[in-house]
């Protein structure tokens, strides 16, 4: 049996085993074992799980990870996401669809500080829900730009989805995270338009809010002055090459700890539920972690992506419907994983085939992290759905119903990506220290 | 809680590890914080403490895993198996924690060998290696007893009958 065949009939298990519910990380971990073991033999295989999570562990870049969710945790402990919300809503909520609008508005703003969608859509679920309620808002609209704006947070930066991206792929994560910005800002008011057009058809679903002078508006400013001294601190330091985005990571997570503190919202309790909890899903995603170098060994050793990228180059199909198939893979995916196993579990294969087609790696990072966002609130699994579905007692179907427009204009912003990826690559091209 | 005063044990050491994790955490990030005070601030960068961030993760990561098992945390697809009946789920989870089971036996037992091995130091501040790697393979080992712990306890809820499996 050639090498290749056993990797795919090693992925093929993988894939089964996942969906008998097995650990991704442990599942990873086996098959990259057993594989590496018939390809190279017992001694080597041993050789190889013997070092690799130590090796992979202990990581300077790797701390990153850790650090940028114990921010998220201190961050999703605070009123930080309220004040986004009030302020956004005393901007915009006097439109049609505004307190939607202000939903995507204060989800963005909280994405460039969190590095991770779950807080951010479950706080929004608590707070804007309640609001479009109260101004009898249709629920479908309600919820579902709740989910949509929640996975904002992952394309803007920080985002501990590029972070793993960066350090799987070996590419630099300040560029990773500066070429998130401009796509991020096409996302989310790709979101807002989704919503005017569709209370302009159905002014039922979202009816205008109460006005607010020009004098409250400014006021309401107040709310997001944490949001936005940690994002310069954190982001400004990285592309201005002042900090790693390891230290950035450090810095950003005291920063967040020194505005809980400031604002009167630290306890002992909040302290330790934010490090337990962080430490927890660190933990989760570092497993993942291991499972993945422990497969990627095998499928070096099984020259599986080569023959891959070797079949797509001579099957003669063009660039951009290898592109698609892609695409759809990952929307596929993302409708069963989180978008970390999703990265995590695909990269030891398509990396080498998005080089080879020569796409560009940075742009491929943030277009795989807006199709993985579609599968977190697309059914029949989207996570982040399910998520708020908890937070609100909203039923799913409910959810689903009203969130196909943003599912339509998050394909839309992969296509204008397409087409103009110099709307990813333009930051990271400016930035000082590569 | 189902299974034994073994599983009451492992249950309540590994809850601890986790704390250990998350205090590690902390320090992590505050050890990062002084970093960059010293170097940009007072321009005089902390000799290694990259190297002990590095050794920091492995104590952060490692205990943890045990901890997260026990909570049942770890990321899975949980998609299909929980539109099977209760009893087939449980069954399947079994022969899966089983599987599992065995490939972190393996990686136990390489980490043993890998250890005892081991007798490098850090470059900077030649903290020795080896100890670190004896936390790596207790996590492992700890990890290894908390899926025995959850095979234990699917094992009794398909004891308990027909009546319901007990599903979390």
């Amino acid at each position: 049996m050639s090498p290749e065949i056993i990797g795919l009939i090693g992925l093929l298990i993988m894939v089964a085993l996942l969906f008998a519910g097995m650990w991704i990380g442990a599942a990873m971990a086996m098959i990259g074992f057993l594989g590496y073991l018939v390809i190279m033999g017992m001694g080597p295989a041993c050789g190889m799980v013997a070092q690799i999570p130590f090796t992979t562990m202990a990581s300077y870049v790797l701390t990153t990870v850790p650090l940028f969710i114990l921010m998220g945790s201190f961050i999703a402990n605070t009123r930080v996401g309220k004040d986004l919300f009030d302020t956004a809503y005393a901007w915009v909520g006097q439109l049609r669809g505004g307190l939607a609008m202000a939903t995507i508005f204060a989800c963005a703003l909280a994405g460039s500080i969190l590095g991770v969608s779950g807080p951010a859509a479950i706080t929004m679920g608590k707070v804007a829900l309640p609001a479009m309620r109260r101004y009898k808002y249709d629920d479908t609209l309600a919820t579902a730009s709740i989910c949509a704006a929640g996975t904002l947070a992952f394309l803007i930066p920080p985002s501990v989805a590029f972070i793993i991206y960066g350090l799987l792929t070996e590419q630099s994560i300040g560029l990773l995270f500066a070429a998130g910005i401009l796509p991020g800002i096409l996302l989310a008011g790709l979101f807002v338009l989704t919503i005017s057009l569709l209370t302009l058809r159905h002014p039922e679903l979202g009816p205008a809010g109460p006005k607010t002078s020009f004098k409250e508006k400014i006021i309401s400013l107040k709310g997001v002055w944490h949001a936005l001294i940690l994002f310069l601190i954190v982001f400004g330091g990285i592309y201005g090459g002042v900090f790693t985005p390891t230290e950035a990571g450090g810095i950003g997570a005291f920063g967040a700890l020194v505005v809980t503190a400031a604002t009167g919202q630290l306890t002992l309790k909040s302290f330790r539920d934010s490090l337990l909890d962080a430490t927890k899903v660190s933990g989760m995603v570092m497993l993942l972690i291991i499972g993945a170098y422990i497969l990627m060994k095998f499928m070096a050793v099984s020259k599986l992506p080569f023959a891959l990228s070797e079949f797509v180059a001579q099957s003669g199909l063009p660039r951009l419907a290898v592109f698609a198939c892609i695409v759809l893979l990952y929307i596929v995916l993302g409708m069963f994983l989180d978008i970390f196993s999703a990265v995590i579990v695909t990269i030891p294969v398509i990396f080498p085939l998005i080089v080879s087609l020569g796409f560009d790696p940075i742009w491929f990072g943030v277009t795989v992290v807006i199709v993985c966002e579609v599968g977190l609130i697309t059914p029949p699994v989207g996570m982040d759905v399910f998520q708020v579905s908890g937070a609100t007692g909203v039923p799913t179907f409910t959810i689903f119903r009203g969130v196909w427009p943003f599912v339509v204009a998050s394909l839309v912003c992969i296509l204008i990506l397409a087409i103009f990826p110099q709307i990813a690559l333009f930051l990271p091209s400016t930035m000082m220290v590569k | 809680m189902k299974g034994g005063r073994e599983v009451k044990v492992i249950r309540f050491v590994s809850r601890w590890l986790g704390y250990i994790a998350a205090v590690i955490l902390g320090i992590m990030m505050m050890l990062t914080v002084v970093d960059v005070f010293f170097r940009y601030i007072l321009n005089a960068p902390l000799t290694g403490a990259i190297e002990v961030s590095e050794l920091l993760m492995v104590v952060l990561v490692f205990p943890a895993l045990g901890w997260i098992a026990i909570e049942r945390s770890h990321i899975r697809v949980d998609l299909l198996v929980s539109t099977w009946p209760p009893r087939v789920q449980l069954i399947v989870e079994i022969i899966i924690l089983l599987l599992t089971l065995g490939t972190f036996l393996i990686i136990t037992w390489q980490s043993i060998l890998e250890s005892r091995e081991v007798d490098m130091t850090t470059s900077l501040l030649s903290i020795p290696e080896a100890p670190f790697h004896w936390i790596m393979t207790g996590g492992f080992a700890m990890l290894c007893l908390a899926i025995v712990s959850l095979v234990v306890e699917n094992a009794a809820s398909l004891g308990e009958g027909k009546k319901e499996g007990k599903r979390r």
